[in-house]
């Protein structure tokens, strides 16, 4: 066999059980009334083994755990879950890292669906994710849920190199903050925290950066042992040149990933706006705001003043502002006593009562009048009756 | 269409850029053909803006189309006359021409593969500046909210009121009008206010970076290294990004590479008439950089001053320069400061706007802010804002730094670290801090000095090539 083949199998041999071991998961499934190990269920909580799983009431915040193996490899854990309303449940651990017996938690909201639904949760990201021996499910008072499943995964050396290149890929979109910082390439090791990769700020991953800086680390170390093996030859021209070329190597390899992160911001801009029907069009997180603006410009420009009604912490309000110019609106601080037509873009609070008001949460903000224009659900423009 | 109206509206002023700059030469032309439409087009538009706001502020002259074209017709009125009476006529100077340089083998396959990958980029960035809504907060409140104030206007306001009397621009105003102002003039000229056209100024400026820093290049290595310079810089993808929406870094990053790498050409100089030349020219750009963003005043005017004041004594015990040069160098910089800062730093007082960007600059507590540096670091070395660059220009000035210090590289040098290092101390120590914290502002200044980096940088290669 040549060397080249020996190496070939050896490195197959090496890699093999990598290469087998795939996911694995531990599930502890509640159905059929069944509750699969011994689970503690503080008294806060009642716990109700029913046909379609554990039906889980928290009079008061509390939570329900059971003790695993400290050893065990768990790399991110899933909740399959029925609810009436949506509910910020949490995460919850033990690790001997902490003292005095408190559990840790990590806020996860489960979202209301009649059918089952999944929740999944990376802890990886958290120092205190360390070999826990005690996992489970934190409720908040008067929560209401039923727990169909709970299970632990772990992936395979392999699937988690798979999982950090593919991770390296994954771009962000456009977003306000990108005019200030781009997260740029990251690294995670399971799909469950590829897939919530920008769901926070900062995303729960490992600048890729370090990587880079650690290959160039190797080969310069590389290269300085060859240089001194070598009797330290001057001048050291070519040996820089591999420092340089390798430096220019990387800087290429980086270009092209946050290069095609900028040409995807504008496809996704393209296929959004253009290549769409006119009436669907969306903007970025603004959603049809400007299929909004389009319909109402001109009645708006027919005016001498309007209220805004639009979510806190958006834009939206100046973006208008500065559309609508030179007819203003009113600040979101001032009375619009004067304005006869009130803008209302993703307000599902804000609707029109049976008298012809136009409410906030009950709240009358106006004196009756009616839709002269319906975008959609929550959007609408309201003109009070002269 | 809207690209037609670009060009028309950029055209009178980079005419007056390219007299001007014409003029300050004189008989001893130190900048590149090419060099020289590109400045004159960068400092054009800025000197026109400048004359407008002039005439619109003082002396009430309207910002509408007749308004803008009657203040750009005297100002070319006045540079073309001079230039007829003072060099039409006299025999042509030499004019400086690039080393002899072409590009063959794998230098030339790999700058035509950088130039594909590069021009592919400026697509979507041009698409998602000139083809997409109005997204970012500070567009919406204040470039062009500003300009769209004077445009329906048709005069220089502070400030817009609401229908219950708040304010919605005062504050803002603090900050130079050139930007909104060449937003003015380009709706003015095509009668309407156009999202497309407004914005497409700003990838003029990015492209006047680009190509001051491809001439600055250009002036003293080889092609080869010229375009790596342009595309390092087009690479940097937070560049590309300020770049190509409508915000004022970039623009303002054009006009310190401008006014940095002329006085840095003044040092490296080694004849009289040439770093004379460069020192008048760096004069304007420095002038005009006033009119830029509150941080030339604040920030980069006293650096700027104080590699001048090293730039002289360096070329005088040299005695390149004489006591007299010296004199008309000071002279030079102390006119273009206070004719073009005077009047709008007198507005300033006259009309109590702020010094700092829309906040004032008096009573920042100065102490220790946690957190600042972490974030720092985070910023600048593990995330996607400048792919390697920081990592790789500070090895480079360790590798090279006989060369860093070397009086061809020295204003470069001082200029980018002093400038760095001062944006460092101000979020370590003010309440500036939270820019650093929440990185609103902390890219902006670096933003800001990107092009002498990228400059610098490649210069530092150039050095290592060369031994």
């Amino acid at each position: 066999m040549s060397r080249a083949g020996f190496l070939f199998v050896s490195g197959f041999a090496f890699l093999f059980p990598l290469l087998t071991h795939a996911e694995q998961a531990t599930t502890w499934d509640f159905r059929n009334a069944n509750v699969d190990g011994k689970w503690t269920v503080t008294q806060t909580m009642t716990a109700t083994p029913q046909a379609d799983g554990l039906h889980l009431h928290a009079n008061d915040a509390g939570n329900m755990t059971r003790e695993i193996d400290r050893n065990s490899h768990i790399d991110a854990v899933r909740f399959i879950t029925k609810a009436s309303q949506s509910t910020d449940a949490s995460f919850v651990w033990h690790t001997d890292a902490v003292l005095g017996g408190n559990l840790l938690n990590l806020r996860t909201e489960i979202q209301a669906s009649d059918t089952e639904l999944t929740t999944e949760v990376d802890p990886n990201y958290y120092a205190e994710w360390d070999h826990p021996d005690t996992l489970g499910i934190g409720l908040p008072a008067g929560a209401d849920i039923t727990l169909v499943a709970m299970q632990t995964v772990h992936w395979s050396p392999l699937e988690k190199l798979s999982e950090a290149w593919k991770t390296f890929w994954t771009f962000d979109a456009f977003k306000a903050y990108t005019i200030n910082f781009l997260w740029g390439p990251l690294i995670t090791f399971n799909p469950i925290a590829r897939h919530q990769l920008y769901y926070s700020e900062p995303p729960h991953a490992q600048s890729a950066n370090r990587y880079f800086y650690y290959f160039f680390a190797i080969v310069a170390i590389i290269t300085a042992i060859h240089w001194f093996v070598r009797g330290r030859p001057r001048p050291a021209r070519k040996y820089m040149m591999a420092l340089v070329g390798t430096f220019a190597a990387l800087w290429l390899f980086y270009d092209m990933r946050m290069g095609l992160e900028i040409l995807d911001y504008a496809r996704y801009d393209y296929k959004t706006l253009y290549a769409t029907d006119p009436a669907n069009r969306e903007f970025r997180n603004y959603k049809n705001f400007y299929v909004m603006v389009d319909a109402i410009l001109p009645r708006l420009m027919q005016e001498k003043t309007y209220a805004i009604l639009v979510p806190d912490q958006t834009s939206l309000h100046g973006m208008l502002r500065y559309m609508t110019m030179p007819v203003l609106p009113y600040e979101s601080s001032e009375d619009p006593k004067d304005a006869k037509v009130w803008v209302v873009f993703k307000m599902p609070n804000v609707k029109v009562d049976d008298q012809g008001h136009l409410t906030e949460d009950g709240k009358v903000l106006t004196a009756p009048g009616h839709v002269i224009q319906q975008i959609d659900d929550s959007s609408f423009l309201f003109e009070i009756s002269p | 269409m809207i690209f037609l109206y670009l060009l028309l509206g950029i055209a009178p002023a980079t005419l007056a850029g390219w007299l001007l700059v014409r003029l300050i030469e004189g008989n001893t032309l130190v900048l590149l053909r090419g060099e020289r439409w590109v400045l004159g087009c960068l400092l054009g538009i800025t000197l026109t803006m400048f004359v407008s706001f002039i005439g619109s502020a003082m002396l009430g002259v309207p910002l509408s189309r007749v308004g803008f074209l009657a203040m750009q017709a005297v100002l070319l009125l006045i540079l073309g006359t001079l230039w007829w009476f003072l060099l039409r006529n006299k025999e042509a100077p030499v004019q400086p021409k690039p080393s002899p340089s072409t590009l063959h083998g794998w230098k030339l396959w790999l700058i035509l593969a950088l130039a594909t990958w590069t021009v592919v980029k400026l697509f979507a960035s041009l698409f998602l500046l000139t083809a997409t809504p109005i997204y970012l907060d500070d567009s919406i409140n204040n470039w062009n909210y500003r300009g769209k104030a004077y445009f329906v206007n048709q005069t220089f306001v502070l400030d817009v009121l609401s229908p219950g009397g708040s304010s919605t621009m005062k504050s803002l105003s603090s900050y130079p009008p050139t930007v909104p102002m060449a937003k003015t003039w380009l709706a003015d000229l095509m009668g309407e206010w156009d999202e497309g056209l407004i914005n497409s100024i700003h990838f003029v400026w990015f492209a006047c970076a680009v190509l001051l820093v491809f001439y600055a290049l250009r002036r003293r290595t080889s092609l080869f290294l010229s375009l790596l310079g342009c595309y390092a810089l087009i690479s940097l993808p937070l560049y590309l990004i300020q770049g190509s929406n409508p915000y004022a870094d970039v623009f303002m990053s054009a006009h310190l590479i401008a006014a940095v790498s002329l006085l840095a050409s003044a040092l490296a100089s080694d004849t009289r008439l040439e770093t004379k030349t460069f020192l008048r020219l760096g004069a304007l750009a420095s002038g005009l950089l006033l009119f830029t963003k509150n941080e030339a005043l604040l920030l980069y005017t006293p650096l700027t001053l104080g590699l001048l004041a090293l730039t002289l004594f360096v070329q005088s015990r040299r005695r390149i320069l004489q006591t007299q040069d010296i004199i008309e160098a000071v002279c030079a910089y102390a006119i273009a400061l206070v004719v073009i800062g005077g009047p709008w730093i007198g507005y300033k007082f006259l009309h109590d706007l702020p010094f700092g960007n829309a906040k004032s600059v008096s009573g920042f507590d100065v102490k220790w802010q946690p957190f600042v540096f972490s974030a720092v670091m985070v910023n600048t070395f593990f995330e996607g804002n400048w792919l390697l660059f920081f990592p790789g220009i500070i090895l480079l000035l360790l590798w090279q730094w006989r060369a860093a210090f070397s009086r061809r590289l020295l204003v470069l040098t001082l200029f980018f670290l002093g400038a760095i290092g001062v944006q460092y101390l101000l979020f370590q120590f003010t309440s500036l801090s939270n820019e650093a914290l929440y990185q609103t502002g902390l890219a902006r200044g670096f933003t800001q000095v990107l092009p002498i980096g990228v400059f610098l940088a490649m210069m530092l290669v150039h050095e290592f090539e060369e031994k």
